[in-house]
C-alpha cells in the first residue's frame, strides 16, 4: 500500500513539474522579440499594420502570454500542440514521427552502453590498480572528453570515407529495408553508445570501489566467501543504486547528445526538428518540442527513481 | 627548499600534474595566443586554399586560405572565455543561492530550490539552446545561457554543505557572539565549503566547455567570423572527407582541452575529497 501511495505522490509530482515546465517555456518565449505575425508575414509586416493586427487576432497573440499559455494548455492536454507556422500542419504528427526515429538512436545506445558499462566498471573496480583498471580508465576518460561532434566526424573519416562500410549521412529513413535501416543507424548509434558507455562506466567504477571498502564487503570476505560471489551478490546490488540515479542523468545528457548526433549525421530526428524549428523561429513548433523533449527527460527520471525504490529494500518499506 | 617541493610533487596525483599542465597551456594560449600567431587570422589567401599542413602553414589553411594554427591559437580565448565566463557566473548565482537557502531554509529555501528544480528539469543543452534561441546567439548570450543551466548543480552543493554545517560549534558562537549574517555566511561558512566547491566547479567547467562549444557547433553559439573551435566544425563539416585537417584540428584541440579539465577534476577530488574518506 505504502508503495501505490509512493508512486502516486511521484505521479502527482511529474504533472505538476510539467506544468511549471511548461510555463517556464511560455515566460520564456514571451521574451523573444518579434512575433509569430510578423513572422508569417516578413517583409510585408512593416507596411501592412492593419493585416499585422489581424493576423495577431486570429493567430490568439494579442493577448499576454499568460493568456495564451492558457490556450496552449487547454490544446495541449487534448493532444493539439498547435500547427507550425514554417510547415504550416499540425505539429503533433510530426513531432511524434520525429520522436519515434529519435528513439531510433536511442534505444539500441542504451541498450548496448548500459550492460557494458556495468560490465567495464565493474571489471575495472575489481581489478584497481592492475593495468586492466588503467587501460579501463584512460579509455573511459578520454571517451567522456570527446564530444558527439568530434567522435561522430572520426567515425565518419574512418568508416565511410577510408573503410566505405557506413554511409556518411542518415538523410531519409523511410521505406526501407532491415539492412539498409542498421547500415544509416550504425555510426550515429555507436557515436551515442560509446559516450554513454565511457560516462557510465566511470560512475559504475567510482561507486564499485567505495562499496568494495565498506565493512559488509570485509565481512562477506571474512566469512570466506569467494570473491565472485562478494561482487556479484553483495557488492554489485548496492553499487547499482547511485548507478541507477547516473544513468537518469544521462538521459538528459543523452538527450543532448542525441541533438548534436543528429546534425552530425544529418538525422531526422526530434533534435533537428528542433534546430529547424529554433532557425526558422517557428514559435509554436519551440514550444512543442522543448516541452515534449523536457517531459520525456522528467518521465526517465520518474522511472529512475522508481527502479531505485524497487533496488533498494530500505525504501521499500 | 628544492628537494622539500620535489617531495610535495611525488604526493601529488598524475592526473592533476597533466590536467594542470594541459589546462594551464591552453590558459596561455587564452591569454597570448593573439600575438604568437603566425599570421593574421582573417588573411584570406586564395592561391593556398585548402592546403593540407606544410612546413609554412603547419596545420594547414582553410577554405578562404587561412592558416589553421593561426585560428586556432586565436581561437582559444574565446573558447576559454565563454567556458571560464559561463562557470563564473554559474559559480557566483549558485553560491548566492546556495548560501541564502542552506543558511536561512524554511520558506525562503523550499522557493529557491523548486525554482532551481525547474531549471533542472531541462536537459542541459536543450535549455541552453532554448535561452540562446529566445536571447539570439553571440558570446555574451552563450555565457548567459550556459551560466544559467549549471546553476543549479553549484547551488545544490552549496546548499548542502551548508546544511552539513548549520549547528556546528563555530557557527552556534558566531551567530551568539552577535555576528551579522554576512559575517556568518561569508567568514565563517564559506570557506568551510571551498573543498566540495572546487571540485564542482572543476566538473562543471569541463561541461561548460562542453556545453558551449556544442551550441557553437550548432551554429547558435559564437558567431562568425570568431575563430570560435566548435564553430569552426560546425562551419566547415562538410569539409571532413576532402580537406579533414580543416575539422579535425579545432577537434583535437577540444578534445584535449577537456580532457586535460577532467583529469584536473580527477586529481582535485583525490586530493581534496577523497583523501579524507580514505580511511
Amino acid at each position: 500500500m505504502k508503495v501505490f501511495y509512493y508512486l502516486v505522490g511521484r505521479l502527482i509530482l511529474l504533472l505538476a513539474t510539467l506544468l511549471a515546465v511548461s510555463i517556464a517555456i511560455s515566460a520564456i518565449m514571451s521574451l523573444l522579440p518579434g512575433d509569430a505575425a510578423e513572422q508569417i508575414l516578413g517583409a510585408w509586416s512593416e507596411r501592412s499594420g492593419a493585416t499585422l493586427a489581424a493576423l495577431r487576432t486570429r493567430l490568439g497573440i494579442d493577448q499576454p502570454w499568460y493568456v495564451q499559455y492558457a490556450d496552449w494548455l487547454q490544446m495541449a492536454v487534448r493532444g493539439d500542440l498547435g500547427n507550425s507556422l514554417a510547415l504550416s500542419v499540425p505539429i503533433t504528427p510530426i513531432l511524434f514521427d520525429r520522436l519515434a526515429n529519435t528513439l531510433l538512436l536511442a534505444i539500441p545506445a542504451a541498450l548496448i552502453s548500459i550492460p557494458l558499462s556495468l560490465g567495464l566498471g565493474v571489471w575495472g573496480a575489481v581489478r584497481k590498480g592492475r593495468p586492466i583498471d588503467h587501460g579501463i580508465s584512460a579509455v573511459t576518460l578520454v571517451g567522456v572528453s570527446v564530444p558527439a561532434f568530434v567522435l561522430g566526424p572520426i567515425l565518419i573519416v574512418v568508416f565511410s570515407g577510408y573503410l566505405q562500410w557506413f554511409p556518411s549521412s542518415s538523410g531519409l529513413i523511410q521505406g526501407s529495408g532491415a539492412t539498409h535501416l542498421f547500415l544509416i543507424l550504425a555510426l550515429p548509434v555507436l557515436t551515442l553508445t560509446t559516450e554513454s558507455l565511457a560516462y557510465i562506466g566511470r560512475m559504475v567504477r567510482a561507486s564499485m570501489i567505495e562499496t568494495l571498502k565498506s565493512p559488509y564487503v570485509r565481512m562477506a570476505r571474512l566469512k570466506g566467501l569467494p570473491e565472485r560471489q562478494v561482487v556479484l551478490n553483495h557488492a554489485l546490488r548496492n553499487s547499482l543504486l547511485p548507478t541507477v540515479t547516473v544513468i537518469a542523468f544521462n538521459i538528459g545528457w543523452l538527450i543532448g547528445g542525441v541533438v548534436v548526433v543528429e546534425q552530425v549525421f544529418n538525422y531526422p530526428g526530434i533534435g533537428s526538428l528542433l534546430l529547424f524549428a529554433i532557425e526558422q523561429r517557428d514559435l509554436p513548433l519551440i514550444q512543442a518540442t522543448v516541452f515534449v523533449t523536457a517531459a520525456a527527460y522528467c518521465t526517465a527520471n520518474l522511472l529512475a527513481d522508481i527502479a531505485y525504490m524497487a533496488l533498494n529494500p530500505r525504501l521499500r518499506n | 627548499m628544492r628537494i622539500h617541493s620535489l617531495r610535495i610533487l611525488r604526493n601529488v596525483p598524475g592526473s592533476l600534474l597533466v590536467g594542470s599542465i594541459v589546462v594551464g597551456i591552453f590558459l596561455l594560449l587564452a591569454a597570448i595566443g593573439h600575438w604568437l600567431a603566425p599570421y593574421d587570422i582573417e588573411q584570406f589567401n586564395m592561391s593556398a586554399r585548402l592546403s593540407p599542413p606544410s612546413p609554412e602553414h603547419w596545420l594547414g589553411t582553410d577554405r578562404y586560405g587561412r592558416d589553421m594554427l593561426s585560428r586556432l591559437m586565436a581561437g582559444a580565448r574565446e573558447t576559454m572565455v565563454i567556458a571560464v565566463g559561463s562557470v563564473a557566473l554559474s559559480l557566483v548565482l549558485g553560491l548566492v543561492i546556495g548560501l541564502i537557502s542552506g543558511y536561512r531554509g524554511g520558506l525562503v529555501d523550499g522557493a529557491l530550490m523548486r525554482t532551481m528544480d525547474i531549471v533542472m528539469a531541462f536537459p542541459s543543452l536543450l535549455l541552453a539552446l532554448l535561452v540562446v534561441a529566445v536571447l539570439g546567439g553571440g558570446t555574451l548570450n552563450t555565457i548567459l545561457s550556459v551560466g544559467i543551466v549549471f546553476t543549479p548543480k553549484i547551488a545544490r552543493v552549496v546548499r548542502s554543505a551548508v546544511l552539513s554545517l548549520r549547528g556546528a560549534a563555530f557557527i552556534e558562537a558566531a551567530i551568539l557572539r552577535g555576528e551579522s549574517d554576512t559575517h556568518v555566511l561569508f567568514r565563517e561558512i564559506f570557506p568551510n565549503i571551498f573543498p566540495p566547491l572546487i571540485v564542482e566547479t572543476c566538473i562543471r567547467l569541463s561541461y561548460a566547455v562542453l556545453v558551449s562549444v556544442s551550441l557553437s557547433y550548432l551554429g547558435l553559439g559564437a558567431q562568425p567570423p570568431t575563430p570560435e573551435w566548435g564553430l569552426m566544425i560546425g562551419k566547415e563539416k562538410s569539409l571532413l572527407l576532402s580537406a579533414p585537417w580543416v575539422v579535425l584540428v579545432p577537434a583535437i584541440a577540444i578534445t584535449l582541452l577537456i580532457l586535460g579539465i577532467n583529469m584536473l577534476g580527477d586529481g582535485l577530488r583525490e586530493v581534496l575529497v577523497a583523501k579524507k574518506s580514505h580511511d
